[in-house]
Order: C-alpha cells, then structure tokens, then sequence
C-alpha cells in the first residue's frame, strides 16, 4: 500500500516532469514543532504548529522562475508560474551540472531512539524546570531562560530530470540561558543540547547546565577585554567559528560564480594561509546538525576541500554554480525551511589538526588573549567580525584572568596568513549552531584544533 | 499576481472564527484569540547586469491563542484543513502553558485610529515598471564604473489579516507594500566593498525613486574609493541615522515592562531618571498612515503614540495585555512589550554642517558584529562596516579593519548633538558622540 510519503512524492514526480522548460524541481515539506518556553521559576509560553509549504524552481535559458506555496492544491498553479517567469526571464544558455548518484525515488526514514513525540508535555516541562533549577543555584542569577523545542520534518523533492526523495528531518534541543546581575552590570551565559533523533540525550546534562551558571555569575567579575592588536589563541569552537565566518562564506559559490573580478581574487590554487592549514566542508559526517542525507537539489553530500596545504583547493556548489563554473556539485545546496530556495551554504567545516600541540600553541605568547566559546559572528565577504562567549588573558604563556566581550575583527586574506600555530586537538561542539545567509537560517557545525593568530584586532576599551 | 488577492477568504474566516470561539468554550476554554493573514508577492531581482529570477510567492497562516483555567496553550497552521485540528492541540496545551494575568481578552474600544495601509497604485504597479527600474538602476552604476558587480531588485505584496476574541474584537485589514533596492560590488585586489541601498513603503509616492538608490551608491564608492588609515583611542563619532538606531537598542530592549518585570532588564528601577543625553526624545509612532501603521496590538488593544524619552528623561515601559495584569499597570498597547516604529525629533544643524565642523572623527556608516555584544548591558564592541575618516571638515577616506568599542549608556549619556535632517522615510537624525574608543589595525 502507498505511503502518504510516497503519495507525495509521486505527486510532485508527476507534476513536474510535464514542464516544457529546460529544467525544473519542486520541494514540499510538511513539519510538526513543539516550543517551551520556561523563565525563572515559571512557564513563558507553550505552543505547538503544523505547517507546509513549498517552492518550485524552473529554469530556462539560464533564466529563473520560481513560485512558493502552502499547499499542494496550488501544485499545478505554481509550476505553471514557475514556468511562465523562466521563460519571460531566460535570454542565454541554461548550465545545470549533472550529478552522480542522484536519488531515485529513495525514502530516508530516520530510526528514532527515543522519539520526542510521544514523550508527554508535562515531561518535557519537568526538564526544562530541572535546569532552570540548576541555573538559578548559581550567584547572582536574576533571570534564566530554558527553551525546549522538537521539530518533526519531512522534505519531500522531486525533479524533471527524474530525481525524487523523500527525507525525514527531525530534532530536538534545549537552550539554556541565564544572566547574573549585579547592580546595573548585567552579564549573561549560554548553551544547548541537541540531537536528531534521541530525546533521552537530553537528559541528565546537569553539568552543562551548571556550566553556564558558573560562568554567567563569573563573568561579572570579569574584566572588559582590552583594546588593541594582540595575538589571539582560539579554542575549538571559536576557531571553527573563525574559519565558517572568515573563509567558509567567502568559498560559496554563489558569491564568486557570476562577479569576474571576485573570481580573479579568490581562486583555486592562490595561497591563502601557512603550509599546515586545511580547511573542509564534510557533509558525510554522521549525527551532525550541518549533515543531511541530500542537499536540497537532491545532491548527497561530499567531502570539499575549501583549502589543502595553505592553497585554496575548492569551492561550495549549487547545481548551477557548478554548471557554470565547470565543476561537480558538492551537496551545498540548502534551503532554510519551506518556501525558501536552496543557496549553496555550508554543513560542517571544519579546520584539520596541525603539528602543534595544544601548549605549544600557547607557549611564548608573553601577552595575547585566549577566546573561547561561540557567541556569534558576521561576514561581509572578505571582512569579517566574531565574538567569544568569554576569555582570558595570556601571560607568559600561562591563562590567566577571565575577561568578557570579546569582539575580533579582521580582513581574512591578512589573517589567515597570520596563523602560525595548529593544534592537534580537533573537536567538533556537537550542538552546533545556526548560520544565516540571504534571509535563510540553516543548522550547521563547526570543529577545530586550538590555533594562534598573530596581530588580530581586538575590540574594547 | 493580480492586483486583489485572488478572492477575499476574512468574510469565510470570520465564519470559521466564529464557531471555533463556540468550540473552544465548549471544549472548556474560558478566552480565545483568533488570528489570520494571507498575502500575494512578485518580486524580481537583476545580478550582474540582466534579469536573474523572478519569484511569486502566496501563502497563508493562523494562530490560536486558548485560555483554560488561567493558562495559555498556543498553535498555529497555514492550512485551513488543519484549524480544527490545530485548536484542539491549543486548548489541550493550555493546562501545561503560562499562567496568565488577565482574566478575559478585552471588549472593542472606541479609541482605535484608522490608518491607511492599502494603496491602489502599489496594488497595480506594473511588472515592467518594477523591472524597469531596476534596469535604469543597474545601467546608471554599470556606466559609472564597469568592474562593478551590480545587483538590484524590486517587489510588491498584497495582504489581509483578521484578528477576532472572545471578547468581540472583530479587526479585518488589507495592506500593501513594494521595495525597491539595488548595489554594487567594488573588488580592488583583497579589497571588496559593497555600497547599496533600498526603499520599501505602501504607498506607491515620491520614495519610489531609482535615482536616490543610484546616488547614494555612487556616493558611497566615491567616498570608499581611498583607504585611510584610522587613529587610535577616543575620537568623536557621526552616527548615520540606522546606526543611532542600533546604538538605541539597550533602550529599546530595556523598556521592555515583561523584562523590567522579570529583573533583566538594567532599566528596571531607572523611571524618571536622565537616562540619555537631553537632546534625546523617543517617540514611538504606529499611526502613520502606508508607513508603521497599527490601530491595535495582538490583543485588541489600541495603540498610541508615546514619548518614551523626554530630553533625555526614561517617562515609561511598555505593555501587553498579560504583563500590564502581572505588574498592576494599564498595557500600553504594545505586542510583546516592544516599541513599533521609533522617531526622535531632530536638532539644528543638517549632518553635513557638522562633518564640515568636525577636525578629526569618524562617520560610521554601518557596523559588523554590533550585536554580538552584551547589548542589555549597553556594551557593544563592532567592526566599521562601512567607516570613513573625517579631517579639517571633510570625508578623506574609508577606514578598515577598525573597531569601535563602548557603553552605550555611557556613549549617549552626555553631549550627544542630533542633526536637523532625516533620511526619509526614516524619522531619526544623525548623531555626533564622543567617548568612544577607537582600535585599528597597527601594522596599516
């Protein structure tokens, strides 16, 4: 007997094969999500949606035409629009690259070790209480906030060139956030827990939870960071944040592929870093929030190196991109929820150990800054500017007090160079985080070894 | 796109709306809330020169707000065939949801201002005009310099939302809207510089104009086109108008009565106290018609306009419905305890008289980062994205790899001189501020 999946599926398999355009893919997704959320001592706001929606993409003659809709009773409709605004827009050649190993028809269901759906409200408030408990037991903790969200999706896909999937997307997280006053300092600390498919993995992460307290009432101790051009080591996390910010965008295609000049300055085989960088984007890696099983143009993931012994080795693709750049699509293509159309975007980048270890990378700085954790970060394409959760001082090579608001800006072709040692300690925080490009927010990872970088700007006073 | 929705669904949503408020009371609800909107979109978006995509987009979504026992249970679709099944799920969440404040959403009130939001010339504006001007825009700056990569692109939409209570508010409204923007990309060896900008209204007027897109950009290159480098330490600071409004966000957010009633907010006891620089009053406007224009808030509430800064001086908090109830005060009409559209009425001198006054200081045009800071706290530290050197009176040069770093409250605490002009359809000023702390690069 069908599945409504494959019903699905095979509607859209239908309807789209029939354009007469050069090229032309449909996406429909249907999600369930939960929200909690839970604030000092009470619930905030409990809600629940069911949503759908899709968009069609047509492309002829290298022009597009895309239309978005709610619900598949305007499937017809919104092809045919597609189709018509491809056709008014299309002057030139449409370059498409093909993919190997494109999916035909496969289902991905995903195994659920403990499926949030049939744990129970109450449950689900019990843990956030827990570790808003644990948060408020720390000093000077005015106001915390515990959020707990589980998402059921399916994405359902299908192209005229005759690619169909259907891929089960769930998750589950709790945030956890407090802030410690005191008087008109306020300071705050974060965290998550995240998994795909278990929400028994978020049980019993106390530690984590006391974590964030300790260092939300810490940082009120902590000194502003100051001010100035320093040597900076990052910790895991943040140096992965480096390298998604810095360099990852500036590998997307989509930036490079249309804008000759840009090419000239970021292209394969220029040296952009010491002999011991590497840099990846892997979308093979299991069990991560930046992994999924086909992009959303139907290409599964590969292995991309972005830079291999200091040279910029390789980009991030679209299916167009690629096509238009002579190159193989690389799984890139994502799309940040129904209705959006996939850009080419990041999935796990990661920066590979190096030769160094983790106190050799500290080793020699007389005064320097050690960033540590993620807080956020921005990029203007070769501009770039990223924030530490916390740090500390370095002196004489030791770590010594806590400091907060660490802010580093930079140009990324001067700071790359300006790496000078690899750890070989790479970790891959498993919550991840998210990334926004264009309007769209996709989750994603990062991971690296310790680094050091010479002569960063540091924002303070 | 047509210029109607494809036939109007509020008449067949107030039926449906209706029964389900006799629904949910019977299934045990004392309050409901009700909402629906609805919207039609074209957009077109040109890169590198030609015509790239065009994109029409429809769609629809509604949210159930379920009062049980003094608790809240929420949901929300975008599929009729859902509703029912939806406001089963919010009436069945409410036992476990926030206890509420207020015992019943309130009656209709005779203050509500009527606003203009729907224009039969943004409605009707033709394809080819949008894709017109984004043509003139692209062939103006292509002309002007042919290594730039230009982008630009324009839209329109067409909407209606309803919102209905148990207490029987019954608020049906149309609106429409178009924008309009376009940029360039200036790649000069490691150097790659954007300059853009864009517009959107309701109303099809004056502000629909390729040319201010154009100079503006054209503008911003020339000023961009030499690199200076920035001195260190404390140096005044000319804010442009979208700044000053980032720079205001601790205010924004601290005014928030929901935060101030939870004790995170650093505002929280600071009532009637010189929180800012005299010069400064915050208004919040969401009466302007085809602009902010808002009658009544999620709840039914009507909406006014405040003055939240008086010269300086904190004069109140914000308030829904539910945190109003929760401290004792009125609500003040404001979703989610924030502000709608913020003005400050302006000083004497135009922002050029006081760049062509000022020896040496920096114009901060744009910042990256600026919210990766303790912004609550008013600590901000950010990226100059675009800066640019002002000395003896004129702009030198764009500035690069340069951080500002300060206490907001600090920063806008004393001799903060506002311009006297605007950047419409934008109603806050230019800022001149000192005390903030300059860092740079050292080795450029």
């Amino acid at each position: 007997m069908e599945t409504q999946v494959q019903s699905i599926k095979g509607l859209l398999s239908e309807a789209i094969k029939r354009v007469d355009v050069d090229y032309a893919d449909v996406r429909f997704e249907e999600g369930d999500a939960t929200d909690i959320d839970f604030r000092r001592d009470h619930v905030e706001r409990v809600s629940t949606s069911r949503m759908t929606g899709g968009v069609v993409r047509a492309c002829h003659k290298g022009g597009w035409g895309i239309t978005t809709f709610d619900s598949l009773d305007d499937l017809e409709t919104s092809i045919a629009e597609a189709c018509d605004g491809a056709k008014l827009v299309g002057r030139d050649t449409t370059e498409l690259a093909e993919v190997d190993g494109a999916p035909d028809g496969v289902d991905v269901v995903v195994e659920m070790v403990d499926d949030p759906r049939g744990i129970s409200v109450d449950e689900k408030i019990a843990l956030v209480r827990e570790y808003t408990d644990v948060l408020m037991g720390h000093e000077n903790i005015v106001s915390t906030d515990v959020f707990y969200i589980d998402r059921f999706k399916t994405v359902h896909y299908a192209s005229s060139r005759g690619v169909s999937y259907s891929e089960e997307r769930p998750g589950c997280a709790v945030s956890m956030s407090a802030t410690s006053r005191d008087g008109h300092i306020l300071q705050s600390a974060s965290d998550s827990l995240r998994s795909r498919n278990d929400f028994s993995s978020l049980l019993n992460r106390h530690e984590e939870a006391h974590r964030v307290g300790q260092r939300a009432s810490d940082l009120l101790k902590a000194r502003p960071c100051p001010a100035g051009t320093t040597t900076v080591v990052l910790d895991p996390e943040m140096a992965g944040v480096f390298m998604h910010e810095a360099f990852g965008h500036l590998s997307e295609a989509d930036h490079i592929y249309e804008d000759e000049k840009l090419k000239q300055l970021v292209h394969v085989g220029r040296e952009v870093g010491p002999k011991m960088l590497n840099a990846v984007d892997d979308g093979t890696l299991a069990n991560l929030p930046g992994t999924q099983v086909f992009d959303d143009e139907g290409t599964p993931p590969g292995k991309t190196y972005l830079i291999k012994d200091g040279v910029l080795v390789g980009y991030m693709h679209s299916l167009e991109t690629a096509g238009k750049m002579g190159c193989t699509p690389t799984g890139n293509a994502r799309a940040g929820g129904r209705g959006k159309v996939p850009l080419v975007r990041m999935t796990n980048t990661l920066i590979e150990n190096g030769p160094h270890t983790k106190d050799e990378v500290f080793a020699g700085i007389d005064k320097g800054i050690y960033a540590c954790g993620m807080f956020g970060g921005n990029t203007q394409l070769e501009m770039f500017s990223f924030s530490a959760a916390y740090g500390f001082l370095i002196e004489n090579g030791q770590v010594t007090d806590m400091i907060r608001d660490v802010v580093l800006a930079g140009n990324v072709f001067e700071t790359l160079y300006s790496i000078d040692a690899i750890g070989n300690d790479l970790t891959i925080p498993p919550r991840g985080g998210g990334c926004g490009k264009g309007g769209q927010g996709v989750p994603v990872s990062i991971g690296s070894p310790h680094i050091r970088i010479r002569n960063v700007v540091v924002g303070g006073r | 796109m047509s210029d109607q929705l494809t036939g109007s669904l509020t008449d067949e949503m107030v039926d449906i709306f209706d029964r389900a408020i006799d629904k949910a009371r019977l299934m045990g609800a004392s309050s409901v809330k009700l909402s629906f909107s609805r919207h039609e979109g074209f957009s077109c978006h040109f890169t590198g020169g030609r015509l790239k995509s065009t994109n029409s987009n429809r769609g629809m979504s509604f949210g159930i707000d379920a009062i049980v026992n003094g608790r809240l249970g929420s949901a929300s679709g975008n599929h009729l065939r859902d509703f029912d099944a939806m406001l089963r799920r919010a009436v069945a969440l409410a036992p476990h949801g926030n206890a509420i404040y207020f015992d019943q959403y309130p009656e209709p009130s005779d203050d509500y201002v009527e606003l203009q939001t729907w224009s039969d010339r943004t409605a009707g504006l033709p394809r080819d005009q949008m894709l017109d001007a984004c043509r003139t825009i692209n062939d103006a700056l292509q002309g002007h310099d042919d290594d730039l990569f230009v982008e630009t692109g324009s839209s329109k939409s067409i909407s209606e939302s309803l919102l209905m209570t148990s207490g029987g508010v019954m608020h049906k409204s149309r609106s429409t809207g178009w924008g309009l923007h376009g940029g360039a990309v200036k790649t000069t060896g490691t150097d790659i510089f954007h300059a853009g900008a864009g517009r959107g209204w309701k109303d099809l007027n004056e502000l629909w104009d390729p040319d201010y897109i154009i100079n503006r950009t054209v503008r911003d290159l020339a000023m961009s086109e030499t690199i200076v480098h920035a001195p260190q330490g404390q140096l005044p600071l000319l804010l442009d108008p979208g700044v000053l409004s980032m720079f205001l966000s601790p205010v924004t957010m601290g005014i928030n009565g929901r935060r101030v009633a939870q004790g995170d907010s650093p505002l929280a006891d600071r009532m009637g106290d010189q929180i800012l620089a005299p010069s400064i009053t915050i208004i919040d406007n969401p009466h302007q018609d085809f602009g902010t224009a808002v009658p009544m808030d999620g709840n039914g509430i009507p909406t006014q306009i405040h003055r939240i800064v008086e010269d300086g001086v904190l004069k109140m908090y914000l308030y829904d419905l539910d945190t109003a109830a929760m401290v004792g005060a009125r609500p003040t009409g404001h979703n989610g305890c924030s502000p709608y559209d913020i003005q400050i009425p302006t000083g004497a001198r135009s922002h050029e008289e006081m760049i062509r006054s000022l020896d040496e200081a920096i114009y901060v045009r744009g910042m990256l980062g600026f919210g990766q800071g303790n912004l609550a706290n008013g600590d901000f530290s950010a990226n100059l994205s675009p800066g640019y050197l002002i000395k003896n009176g004129e702009i030198v040069g764009r500035v690069k790899n340069t951080m500002i770093a300060g206490n907001l409250f600090d920063v806008l605490k004393d001799g903060v001189e506002l311009s006297g002009d605007y950047d419409p359809p934008g109603h806050i000023p230019w800022a001149l501020v000192d005390g903030v702390h300059v860092s740079t690069s050292a080795d450029k």
